[in-house]
């Protein structure tokens, strides 16, 4: 594939921007998303001449953009089950709020750094590298595969953490050799700084309900007057999912929906859900950012989530609009036109990042 | 050193600084070993206590608070008895019978499926301590989903008990529980919740009783409890189900009746005659799409009319203030009162709150209407009560004068 496309570098970008999503669309989280697929797009992103920081932002974006997408979206869930919404009919809501603003944040982030991917160079890294092939990535598909088999099956569930030990028991296997006592205090380590963190934010929020000040924030945006309310729920939802996105959704993302009820409940549910997943974006957690900062190999985790600031708040007012609009958008994406649009938006994009990267060509 | 561990720290502070970790059994040179053991020592005898201390009060919810039996109980028996692999398990629990001197209908009423509704639980106490059966048997069980009584929803803030003053000034216990069966019970919670029926549901609503029905008895703990209450209405030959819940005030279900389709003419019935009594109550179709409750998977797989009672409880929503004990008895938050002063309540709110008294005395009001409608629509199969405390009598004497002292 890449021999044809490395010198399309404007077009692969995105092209790799999809291939990440695919992890957070079938698994629902965007950290699996950043450690799995994000780390096999990190090479060929690093190969078309991204710094660090612009792929690790690429990356968790993408993550969340992944976990946003259908057919698997946690947040949107979580806010459904809290006004007994079932979870049907939100493909085309979800594919409306994702793939284009993954497009265009993607974009924004790279289009002026990419460059043909130099092939030689490209194999001469590969070759550097103490693993080679296909086994290397074996502990990330198989944990995928067990996590998809888990969404789609009945009954079939092993549970992430024995997905997890599994994955790691084969890593042992097919990487490079070490000594797995070592390597496991060593994880356990690393480990520790952010389980402290969310046992901490665990506390944090069991206090803060307690004392009635989690009832202060939700009722007083609450009562906020519409234009308000949506600056509220713009910014309170993410800042929010600063804790966990899942407890954003539950916690902010019901009672909004509620106040919005009677729209589109399903496109404003649908939006929430991704501002709820900008919140692994939002420190101290900022899942999403902090390991893609991990799989980039950055270690100041900050400058991924700098770079990522100008995605982060388009897809903010963009996931806002998409409420204020709701009636509109959701006629749209339950018409018949909304598949032949989707595509057709799709090839005149694609069409336009090959002239760019024809252009790049030529001028190269 | 510990690459991962910096990067999370330069992330709070943006300088790249990194945490001192002092690994157990690593190196940490130019510290003296004694002076690392004593920290050592003091910070795991630390944790000791701690960890102590929150299993006491982890493990506190894990006794049933007695309920006495009323004169009208003819016999106890276990969730177990129709699923004998339930027994021993944290799902097992009381099944009140209340036989009737004539025969009649079978009636199954439904407490505690959610136990931090606590009017839908403290309801079915109400009528398994006071009420007798002229006709027909009515099977009662208080903590449907026992599991979920013994423990609470983590990050809720919610109180572990609260207590109700009796007459004689002795006060009765009872566990504000969890929505979702304790972890201690199955873990861990799956991302998606397949639902057999086919439809998808968030992964932490596997351990939600009221998304299991109809169960599976070979499944895990919900679902056996729910297939072990599938089995009662099956083999008792159950007539009616009314399943008791609470609902936030701001929830759109509120103060309503929720209704399987074949128990529509019942529902409107039983609304009607509410009405007449004072008791405002809606009327809700239960929507076909939402599986694996028990008004749609009762009512679809067997011949039981089933309807599940929803009435606001500020304690359990979104928009609460404090979360206390008081909360929980007396409903008053001021959270709750600007919300309805804005518009923004599906339930009547005022300065006076929704208090426990007055939720139940509604449950056990609907529960004595919607049995006066079914002896109308089927007096073949009469279900008829006496002693049924009255709602006026719940709101004037208090909860404490239905309840009996537990010596
Ligand atoms: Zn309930």
């Amino acid at each position: 594939m890449t021999v044809a496309l490395h010198r399309k570098p404007t077009f692969l970008l995105v092209l790799m921007t999809f291939f990440i999503m695919i992890a957070g669309m079938i698994t629902g989280s965007s950290t699996a998303t950043v450690l799995t697929t994000g780390a096999i797009a990190y090479p060929v992103l690093k190969s078309l001449g991204l710094s660090k920081r612009r792929a690790g932002s690429i990356i968790a974006m993408s993550g969340i953009y992944g976990m946003i997408a259908p057919p698997i979206n946690l947040p949107a869930m979580i806010i459904g089950q809290g006004v007994d919404m079932p979870y049907i009919g939100f493909t085309t809501p979800l594919l409306f709020v994702t793939f284009p603003i993954a497009i265009i944040t993607t974009l924004i982030i790279g289009v002026r750094k990419v460059k043909p991917v130099d092939l030689d160079e490209f194999k001469k890294t590969r070759e550097s590298e103490p693993v080679k092939g296909f086994a290397v990535y074996l502990p990330l598909i198989v944990m995928v595969i067990l996590m998809v088999l888990e969404n789609v099956s009945w009954g079939f569930s092993l549970g992430l953490p024995l997905i997890f030990m599994i994955s790691a028991l084969i890593a042992v296997v097919t990487g490079r050799r070490g000594n797995i006592l070592k390597i496991s205090f060593t994880a356990i380590q690393n480990a520790l700084g952010i389980l402290s963190i969310l046992i901490g934010v665990g506390m944090f929020i069991q206090v803060m309900t307690m004392n009635g000040v989690r009832g202060l924030i939700v009722g007083y945006l609450n009562s906020l007057p519409q234009g308000a309310l949506l600056l509220g729920i713009a910014l309170g939802i993410p800042a929010f999912g600063a804790v966990s996105s899942y407890g954003s959704s539950s916690v902010l993302g019901v009672p909004f929906l509620l106040a919005f009820l009677g729209s589109n409940d399903i496109v404003v549910c649908s939006a929430l859900s991704l501002l709820a997943g900008l919140g692994d974006m939002v420190p101290p957690t900022a899942l999403a950012g902090i390991f893609a900062a991990h799989v980039v190999g950055e270690k100041n985790y900050f400058k991924i989530w700098l770079s990522s600031m100008p995605a982060f708040f388009i897809t903010m007012i963009f996931a806002t609009l998409t409420i204020v609009w709701a009636t509109q958008i959701g006629r749209f994406v339950n018409s018949v036109f909304f598949y032949p649009v989707l595509i057709g938006a799709f090839a005149i994009v694609a069409v336009v990042l090959l002239l760019i990267d024809k252009r790049k060509e030529s001028v190269a | 050193m510990n690459r991962f561990c910096a990067d999370l720290c330069s992330g709070f502070s943006g300088t790249g600084k990194s945490w001192k970790v002092i690994p157990f059994g690593g190196e940490r040179i130019g510290d003296p070993l004694k002076k690392r053991y004593v920290q050592f020592i003091v910070f795991i005898s630390v944790v000791l206590v701690v960890v102590l201390l929150s299993g006491f009060s982890f493990t506190s919810m894990w006794k049933d608070p007695p309920i006495v039996r009323g004169p009208g109980v003819s016999e106890v028996k276990m969730l177990s008895d129709w699923l004998p692999s339930l027994s021993g398990t944290k799902g097992d629990t009381e099944v009140y019978i209340i036989r009737g001197s004539e025969p009649g209908g079978n009636f199954l009423l439904l407490g505690g499926n959610h136990p931090n509704e606590p009017g839908g639980t403290l309801a079915a106490v109400l009528m398994i301590e006071n009420v007798s059966s002229l006709a027909g048997t009515v099977y009662i069980i208080p903590r449907a989903n026992h599991s979920a009584f013994t423990h609470n929803d983590p990050m809720e803030g919610a109180p572990q008990f609260f207590s109700i003053e009796l007459p004689d000034g002795s006060r009765r216990t009872f566990r504000f529980g969890s929505r979702r069966t304790n972890p201690v019970s199955q873990w861990p919670d799956p991302t998606i919740y397949n639902h057999p029926t086919g439809s998808t549901l968030g992964g932490s609503e596997i351990s939600n009783l009221n998304r299991a029905f109809p169960g599976r008895e070979d499944g895990i703990i919900t679902e056996r409890v729910a297939a072990a209450i599938m089995n009662i209405v099956k083999q008792e030959k159950i007539d009616l189900v009314c399943d008791l819940h609470e609902s936030s005030p701001e929830y759109p279900v509120n103060n309503a009746i929720v209704f399987h389709q074949e128990a529509a003419e019942l529902a409107i019935m039983t609304q009607m005659m509410l009405e007449m009594e004072g008791v405002d109550i809606r009327l809700e179709e239960s929507p076909p799409s939402l599986r694996g409750l028990t008004h749609r998977e009762i009512g679809d797989n067997s011949d039981a009319y089933v309807v599940l009672l929803e009435v606001a409880n500020p304690s359990q929503g979104r928009l609460r203030g404090k979360t206390t004990e008081e909360l929980v008895t007396t409903g008053v938050d001021k959270y709750y009162l600007q919300a309805s002063k804005d518009g923004k309540l599906f339930a009547p709110y005022d300065e006076t709150g929704y208090p426990l008294e007055l939720r139940v005395a509604r449950h056990v009001t609907t529960v004595r209407v919607l049995l006066d409608s079914w002896n109308m629509m089927f007096p073949d199969r009469m279900i008829m009560l006496s002693d049924v405390p009255a709602y006026n009598a719940i709101l004037s004497d208090g909860l404490g004068a239905f309840l009996k002292p537990v010596s």
